[in-house]
């Protein structure tokens, strides 16, 4: 399973923030796309979920246009519905896709469990921790069985026993689906990140694909005083 | 634990905003029981005398009927008003074709003294609807400009959350637009609630048929003082009883939500 983006240009007013971009990502690993802040990590995510629309190019997973839901985005903030309990919030995409009330009681319980969140079903996301947000997130993306998930610094404003959960769930996630994290943080990059996707310029490209560990935080070093500064 | 200690900060909250509002009434009522017993004029009775003639004329006289049409006739327009504020409200915060036409009308009009259109709505709608015209009217702009202002304040990401789990307009409408204005809302009605007490009385007693500022006017006119106190006072009830619990239902979401 492969997620292609062909040829992307896209830009805000005047602002060219792609120009010809061409990635690709693959299922079974962590991909994790780091760069400096407003270089067009999110933006790059809102194309992929179809927030925005390109001016030109495509995305494709496994060769063709990305079907209608099949996309799990978890935005950077406000990334629940604030009016709902956790349940619910974790319930919609399943409401929307019309699926039955037992099937969909069994997702959404399955989907907190995962994300070790059950016992917050019933609040409402105001009267949680940021960390405890995060992975309620997380566990409506399970529950929605999208193929893809993106997310937008998921470890921001989280605390290090949260970040570790998120970081667990995460990895488990990677096996199934194609994860693409989003951070700007090398930290987090080197900590989540099977593949590291560097992103830096105007117009952004990837400038760089590393694989995690130890041997790209050296290498990373030389990138970021080549790019960060610019 | 956390919902407990708020709700139980609700209840405090309005037991407190409850006390407080006896407390200033009985003062009020102190008050005027000594000015009515010192001063001793015929427009300004005795307590006793508005009690009991309120009463009576609850129980016995036409008083309870002129009360049911005036709420009948405010609750029809404040569903007119709620109706078209909130609608008026969206289509001025989210299209751009009403933010620039319809917003401008809205905020432009909101200043005329609507109250002076009774004679001509009089005209135009007849005396029963000319009331629920007139109350409508001034209802709708607290509905509309506190439904514009919260639908512009409302994050764009909530939005994008659905769109990607394959929604369409009915799914932002459901999910997102309409519980993110529901504060916004329920500040214009209470609001506009109080103002409809006050507005209706004007209308009622401009165009005498029936109604609680037809039996004032009435009264007024006959130099009956306790009975135009009486009205006075059932209004005033009604007044504060509707505020306070919009504020509740309006506090009671807000907290579960900030």
């Amino acid at each position: 399973m492969k997620l292609e983006i062909v040829g992307l240009s896209f830009s805000y007013g005047p602002n060219i923030i792609f120009d010809n971009l061409n990635v690709e990502f693959e299922n079974g690993r962590l991909n994790a796309i780091l760069g400096p802040n407003g270089v067009g990590k999110t933006t790059l995510l809102k194309l992929i979920a179809g927030i925005i629309k390109p001016h030109n190019g495509s995305i494709l997973y496994n060769k063709q246009p990305l079907p209608k839901g099949s996309v799990a985005y978890v935005p950077q903030d406000n990334i629940l519905l604030p009016w709902l309990t956790l349940y619910s919030n974790v319930e919609l995409p399943l409401k929307i896709a019309g699926v039955d009330d037992d099937t969909r009681r069994l997702r959404v319980l399955k989907a907190l469990e995962a994300t070790e969140v059950l016992h917050l079903s019933n609040r409402y996301p105001k009267h949680i921790s940021g960390g405890e947000r995060k992975r309620v997130a997380i566990a409506r993306a399970l529950a929605s069985n999208a193929p893809i998930f993106l997310l937008d610094e998921p470890m921001a404003n989280v605390d290090p026993s949260g970040r570790e959960v998120i970081w667990r769930i995460l990895r488990g996630l990677s096996n199934e689906k194609l994860v693409i994290v989003v951070t700007h943080e090398i930290s987090e990059a080197l900590m989540v990140g099977d593949l590291i996707y560097v992103m830096a310029g105007r117009p952004a490209n990837i400038v760089e694909v590393l694989e995690g560990g130890e041997e790209a935080w050296a290498r990373l070093k030389r990138i970021i005083t080549l790019y960060y500064r610019q | 634990m956390g919902s407990i200690e708020k709700n139980n900060n609700i209840v405090l909250q309005t037991v407190k905003n409850v006390g407080y509002v006896t407390l200033v009434l009985t003062l009020a009522c102190i008050l005027w029981q000594v000015i009515a017993i010192t001063s001793d004029k015929p427009y300004l009775p005795k307590l006793e005398s508005i009690a009991a003639k309120l009463y009576l004329e609850l129980v016995y006289g036409r008083l309870l009927e002129d009360l049911v049409a005036t709420i009948r006739r405010i609750l029809l327009s404040i569903l007119i008003a709620l109706i078209a504020g909130v609608s008026s409200g969206l289509l001025s915060a989210r299209i751009s074709l009403g933010y620039r036409i319809l917003r401008p009308i809205i905020l432009a009009t909101y200043p005329i003294p609507h109250v002076t259109l009774i004679p001509i709505l009089l005209w135009i709608l007849g005396i029963e609807y000319s009331k629920i015209g007139v109350i409508s009217l001034i209802a709708f702009y607290p509905i509309a400009i506190s439904t514009m202002e919260w639908s512009l304040r409302s994050p764009k990401e909530y939005e994008d959350i659905v769109e990607t789990m394959g929604g369409g307009m009915y799914h932002k409408l459901r999910y997102v637009i309409i519980p993110s204005i529901i504060p916004g809302v329920l500040t214009g009605l209470r609001i506009a609630t109080s103002t409809a007490y006050a507005v209706a009385f004007i209308a009622e007693s401009f165009v005498l048929t029936n109604g609680v500022g037809a039996y004032i006017e009435e009264s007024w006119h006959r130099l009956d003082y306790a009975g135009v106190y009486s009205g006075v006072v059932l209004l005033s009830v009604m007044g504060i009883v509707t505020y306070m619990l919009i504020w509740l239902i309006e506090k009671m979401y807000r907290r579960k939500i900030e």
